[in-house]
Formats: C-alpha cells, structure tokens, sequence
C-alpha cells in the first residue's frame, strides 16, 4: 500500500494525525500551483486550507483510482475557480512582482549569480501574468505541477487533443512574450 | 529566431508534445522525420522547449508553515459535514455553483434554517393536542423532573465564541416544542474528528488561544433529525412508567404466558413471573426470553461507555450534534394507538434491564427515531470516539409473522450496515444469549458473554477453535460517511474486518446470529457488488446514498464498562 493510501486508511480509521501527514506532504505542492496560477499568497493560502478541509470531508469518496494529490487539485482548482468567478479579478502584474521581491533563492552563493537568477524568474513571473488564464492554467499544470496531459485533461474536463493544442498554444505565447524580455536581459548581461 | 509570424502547420502542436513524450508511435516517427529534414521545425523545437523550461525553473514558492491545525480547526468551526459541504464537486471542473459552505457559514443556509423552523412552527399550530408535561401522569413527571434537574454538562462546543451545554440545548427545543421531528430521507452525516481524536496541534492552538477543546459543533437547532426516548431503567423501571392499573395491559403487551400453573391468590402472575404447582413464583425464564424479544423492527444497540463518559453524558452530546432530541417516554397511558409499539419496547425492554448478577446494570436506555442517515451518523461518531465508548455491538431483529417481508428485510439490511460498526467487548445478558444462540457450543462463541470463558477474554484478532470471527481487541472501523456502493478490495481490507472464505462466512453469519453476523452479509454484499470500472480520476463524484423513506427505529443501551472489562470473565456465569 502507498504512503497516501496507508494515510487515507488510517484516516478514515479515525486517525486524523495521518491526515495532518497528508496536509504536510501536499500543501506547499498545493500552494505553489496556485500562487502562480493566481499571484496572491494570502488567496492559495486560503484555498489549499478549503481543498483540505472538502478533502477530509469527502475522503470517502477517493476510490484510489488517481493520485490523491490530483484528486486533491481537483478540489483546490475548482474552489479556485468558484472564488475567481466570485471575485472577478486577477492577479495583477505589480501584485506577482510584490510576490517575488522577497523570493529566496536557495544553493546561490554568488550574489550576482543570485540577483540574475532572480531577474530572470521575474521576467518569466511577467510572461506567466500577461498570459490568458486559460494558457496560464495549463502551464502551471503541466510545467510547474508536471501534470501528464491525461491528469489535466481530467481536472479541466477537457479532451486531451484539447490539451494537447491549448498547451501548444501556451507555450507560444510565452515564447512570444519571454524571448524579447530574455533577449534585453542578455544584452544587459554581456555590458 | 522567433517565428512569430510565422503560419503554423496543423501538426506543428506535435512539436509541443515531443517535448512532453506524449506522442504515439506514429506520431513521433512523423516529427523525427520532420525534425530531420525542416530546420525551421528544428527552431519551434528549440523555442517550445526554452518556454517549458523557463516556466519550470521559477523557484517554488512554500507556504512556511504548517497548515495542519489551520486545516483542523476550520473543519470543526465550519461543522463541516458530507451533505453540507458537497462544496466541490470535483468531477466539474467548470461548476459555475459558489461553493456550498457549511450550513453556519452562508447567508442562503441561515435562510434555509429559518424556512425549517417556520415550517415547524406551522405543523405545531396545524397538530390538534399536544401532550403538554403538565398533563403527563406523576410518575412521569418525576421522570422528566429529574431529568431537568440533571447537574450541567460541560460545553458542546461552540461557535463564534459561545458555549452551548446539552441541557440549554434540549431546554431551547423543548421551548420550541413545536418544532416538530423533521425526518428527512438525505440525513446528515457527520465526520468530524471526535475529542480525542483531534490532532494535537489543532487542540494545541485552541488551548493556546484560551478556547477549551472542542468536542461536538452546536447542532442546528432548526432542523431536527429525530427523537430520542430516554426509557427509564433499572428494578422497578417499569413503575416509573405506568400506574398499578395499568398492570394487566402490561401483561398483554409483554406477550408473557399465562402463569403455567394458577396463582394462589387467583390472577395471573406479575409479568415476567410465573407460579408454580406450589404457589411460590419464580422468575419466568421463557416469559422473560419472550419479553426480551423486542417488537419487530427494532434494533438494538449495545455501546460501552466509559464510566466518565456516562456522567459527561456524551452520549447525549453525540445525539445532539445530529440533531436528535431527547425526551422522556411518556406513560403506557398517554400514547395513541399509534404508539402502542412503542409502548411495547418500553414495556418489554424493561426485562431487559433487571438486575443481572455479575453484568453492569444499563446507565441509559434511549430509543431513537430518525432517519437511517442520522442512525448510520449515530453509530460513525460513535465508533470514532474509542476515548469515551470502549464497545459497540449491535443486534439484528428478528422479523415476526406481523411485518411485512419488505419491513423485516429494510430492518435486517440496517442491522446489517449498523454491524460494521461494532468494535471492543459488549457483555451479553444470559437471557440475551439464549436468545442468540442455538445451542450451548454457540453460546460459548458469543464474545463477551460472562461464560464463554477463555474465548472472551482473547486481546487479538485470532480465529477461534470454532471459527469465531469477533475480534476483542478495539477494532479500527472505518467511520463511512455515506456508504460506498462498491469498495475496492483493498479498502475491505483496510477497515480491519477479517474476510474469511464466502462458505464459512455466510455459515457462521447464520449460526452465531450475533450482531456481527451482519458482518458477514455486509462483506458479503461488498464482495457481489460489481466492481466499478476504473475510470482515470473517476474518484470524486460524491455518492447520493439511497435513503430510504422514513425514519427507523434503534433503541441504544448505555452501559458503563466495567472495572474488569479487560480482564478474564467471572468463573461463573449467571444463572
């Protein structure tokens, strides 16, 4: 039996330490999706802790037959979803740069290395919010969470050509809005 | 070079797919061939990989903390329940619902709260007489008076800061006596952790924001799920209830034969009492297995209950977190016809409840009338707190000729869901093992029965001589929300229930007749149903439990552990 899958007994056995594991193992998985896919820490703050709380209660319906933790995003993206909808905003680009004023950046130990390495994951952070939501989505999903194209296909209920086009798609218009930026930057760079 | 304007080929999103391996054969033989030949292809390539790895190198971002006792103490704020919260349906990912929050947490569930309560207070007003406390007979009024008088029992819980105690509970539904019983068919199901089960950090940032441990959210006081019957127990129960007149009726409700040889005196013998040739009259133990026979329909559920639980009456916590109300049975006098069978179970059950040498005496006998749900709610919570309940066993009724062959079957189909929820050790009143059992090596078989000796006292999960399937050492059940149609295998297994062979299961079922027999009928209707097709993902579309109409009824007996609960049974069983 897997860890999730001894956890999930153990919790439906009424031992809900196992689910704190379960909360511990995910929630930064979890946030860091949803902090990219949204920009604001205090929102996927506040969602993971919903997709946990629906989790718990809904345990019982986990059949097994996918991973808990895409189970799981499931939860969080349509909670995600519901509050977008309910909100009608989006991150805004000043927003996602507050977020990364204060990134650390682990293992650098060349401060200019550092400061380039945090330029460069500012310009991408950039390209991420210009995007439409639709494209950014897919991308979080696929690139930051590594979801495989039958994973995403079933958490936005869509066919995995569909997938498979819209990702083709994003990736483009990143490209479009990185490869100008990244040209600059390495301009800058040989100065 | 960028290609933005490029005009891109139909094919041209295999590239994107190259990069994620997620081509068919053909597919990936189309685009090495296109690879080798189009430099421009080669250059999509390229570009379509550096956008996937810049978005993949952003650094992750952690939330810094531990979110688990957040997690928890919004699931016991929010009441957070199956039916409440079916907030996220996660097979839709494009639901265009606002999550459904819990019912304190929304402004709509507030007005859906308002409706049942003004719904309720129309029936009271439509209801021709009710039966004011005033009107009830002496007897019954002390029994509701000391009720009433009870010592307080700590906080249920709270909410937004307040503290409700059981009684200020009850007192506030008897105030609005006219709510009447709302049974609805959906129920709710309630899976909150149980005190003790609570993680420590959850419990630690309530102790340090100087809230005490929550142990049950207050219940929604305008829907009601069921009534609870508090029966009076204990020698002399029965005269707590009905007057000297009544006593003749009483006879004939408690189906007791006529006394085998005539009293002296000319009548018939006090119930469950015979004569004998000589005069003298000796307890009727074929009245009493009689009168222990409860009415069709009716189950019975034995829980042990910690000493400490008792006084705490937890119990009664546990009833009012799912919206039961607990009232005092009313005289034999008072009820309607239509309550005669009630009448019987309290007259009946009382046999139940006389003094038995060497077993504990029950602490509290309450029959509880509400959904299945709300019933299946009951005995989930009741499984969960091993802290307070150390055994939960419960008893199949036996179908007799005056119920109909769909009722015997509904009542046996809950018995056999309600079984699962057994655990521990329940000692068994000798008048309740004859009744279980067919013959003496079967007697010996039944868990917890004072004379089965060594069997009873076994701390582990190990098959007896005989094949007895009952664990006494706590089992680890499962506390199921709504009931899966279909479970997998594995998760049978992880409920901690021994499957043994089809054959001998459905052998030993039928023979023991012990309420654990439901367990065999439960595996084994677990192990027929079909398997569902594995679907990718399939996991999360919330199942709709088919309830059924009505309310049922189980009669729940509280008994205290006793101090040699874990200890070897007495040498002698009683006679």
């Amino acid at each position: 039996m897997s860890d999730d899958a001894s956890l999930i007994a153990a919790t439906l056995a009424g031992d809900s330490a196992a689910f704190g594991d379960l909360v511990r193992t995910y929630q930064d998985r979890l946030f860091n999706s949803l902090l990219r896919l949204f920009g604001s820490a205090d929102d996927a703050a506040d969602i993971v802790q919903d997709a946990f709380v629906q989790a718990y209660v809904k345990l019982d319906s986990f059949r097994g037959n996918s991973a808990f933790y895409t189970w799981l995003y499931r939860i969080a993206f349509n909670l995600a979803m519901s509050k977008r909808r309910r909100d009608h905003r989006e991150a805004s680009l000043d927003q996602m740069k507050l977020i990364l004023g204060s990134e650390p950046v682990d293992g650098q130990p060349d401060v200019d290395s550092a400061m380039l390495q945090n330029e460069r994951a500012n310009l991408v952070h950039s390209a991420l919010a210009e995007l439409s939501f639709e494209h950014r989505q897919i991308l979080v999903l696929r690139e930051i969470d590594g979801c495989s194209y039958e994973e995403i296909a079933e958490i936005l209920s869509l066919p995995v050509g569909t997938v498979r086009s819209r990702l083709f798609r994003a990736r483009l218009e990143i490209r479009d809005l990185l490869t100008p930026r990244l040209h600059i930057e390495r301009i800058a760079d040989t100065r | 070079m960028s290609d933005q304007h490029r005009q891109f080929e139909p094919d041209d999103e295999l590239f994107s797919a190259y990069i994620d391996d997620a081509l068919t054969p053909d597919e990936r033989a189309s685009v090495e061939a296109r690879l080798a030949t189009d430099p421009a292809a080669q250059q999509l390539l390229h570009e379509l990989r550096s956008a996937s790895q810049d978005v993949q190198s952003l650094p992750h971002q952690s939330v810094g903390r531990d979110l688990s006792g957040e997690i928890f103490r919004r699931i016991q704020a929010t009441n957070a329940s199956p039916t409440a919260a079916q907030i996220v349906d996660p097979s839709r990912a494009d639901t265009d619902d606002l999550p459904r929050l819990p019912v304190f947490g929304s402004k709509r569930a507030w007005i859906w709260a308002a409706l049942a309560l003004a719904a309720g207070l129309m029936i009271m007003f439509i209801q021709p007489g009710g039966q004011g406390p005033e009107k009830l007979p002496p007897a019954a009024r002390r029994a509701e008076r000391s009720l009433a008088e009870a010592p307080a029992n700590r906080s249920v819980g709270q909410l937004a800061g307040k503290s409700t105690s059981v009684d200020a509970f009850q007192s506030t539904l008897r105030d609005s006596e006219s709510v009447a019983v709302v049974t609805r068919s959906g129920g709710e199901v309630k899976t909150l952790p149980s005190p003790g089960d609570v993680s420590g950090s959850g419990q630690a940032e309530l102790a340090a924001q100087g809230k005490p441990a929550l142990a049950y959210a207050q219940p929604n006081v305008a829907t009601l799920n069921g009534v609870a019957k508090r029966l009076p127990v204990g020698i002399g129960a029965m005269d707590k209830l009905a007057s000297d007149s009544d006593r003749t009726r009483r006879e004939v409700e408690l189906g007791s034969e006529p006394a085998q040889a005539p009293a002296a005196r000319g009548g018939p013998a006090p119930a469950g009492q015979v004569t004998t040739f000589d005069g003298t009259e000796k307890p009727d133990l074929k009245s009493e297995s009689k009168a222990a026979a409860l009415p069709a329909g009716t189950i019975v559920v034995h829980v042990v209950a910690k000493p400490d639980a008792i006084q705490r009456k937890v119990f009664e916590q546990l009833l009012a977190q799912n919206n039961i109300r607990i009232e005092p049975a009313k005289s034999n006098v008072e009820l309607n016809s239509s309550s005669v069978l009630k009448d019987k179970v309290v007259s009946e059950y009382s046999f139940y409840l006389r003094d038995k040498p060497g077993l504990a005496q029950p602490a509290d006998v309450l029959l509880v009338e509400a959904p299945q749900a709300t019933i299946t709610s009951c005995m989930a919570a009741l499984v969960h707190d091993t802290a307070n309940f150390t055994g939960i066993r419960v008893d199949k009724p036996f179908p007799t000729h005056d119920q109909s062959s769909a009722e015997s079957s509904a009542d046996g189909a809950l018995a056999d869901d309600l079984s699962r929820f057994e655990r521990g050790v329940v000692p068994v009143q000798q008048n309740e093992v004859d009744r279980l059992a067919k013959n003496e090596s079967d007697k010996k078989r039944i868990p917890g029965f004072a004379g089965a000796g060594v069997i009873a006292a076994t701390s582990s999960a190990e098959k007896t001589e005989k094949g007895d399937l009952r664990s006494n050492a706590p089992q680890t059940v499962p506390a199921p929300v709504a009931a899966p149609a279909n479970p997998a295998p594995e998760q049978l297994a992880s409920r901690g229930r021994r499957i043994e062979s089809g054959a001998k299961q459905k052998q030993q079922s039928e023979s023991l007749k012990v309420g654990g027999g439901g367990a065999g009928g439960q595996l084994a209707k677990d192990r027929a149903a079909p398997a569902s097709t594995p679907k990718f993902g399939n996991d999360d579309v919330p199942e709709v439990a088919k309830q059924p109409i009505g309310t049922r009824r189980v009669l729940f007996v509280i008994t205290p552990e006793s101090p040699s609960a874990s200890g070897p049974p007495p040498a002698n069983p009683p006679k």
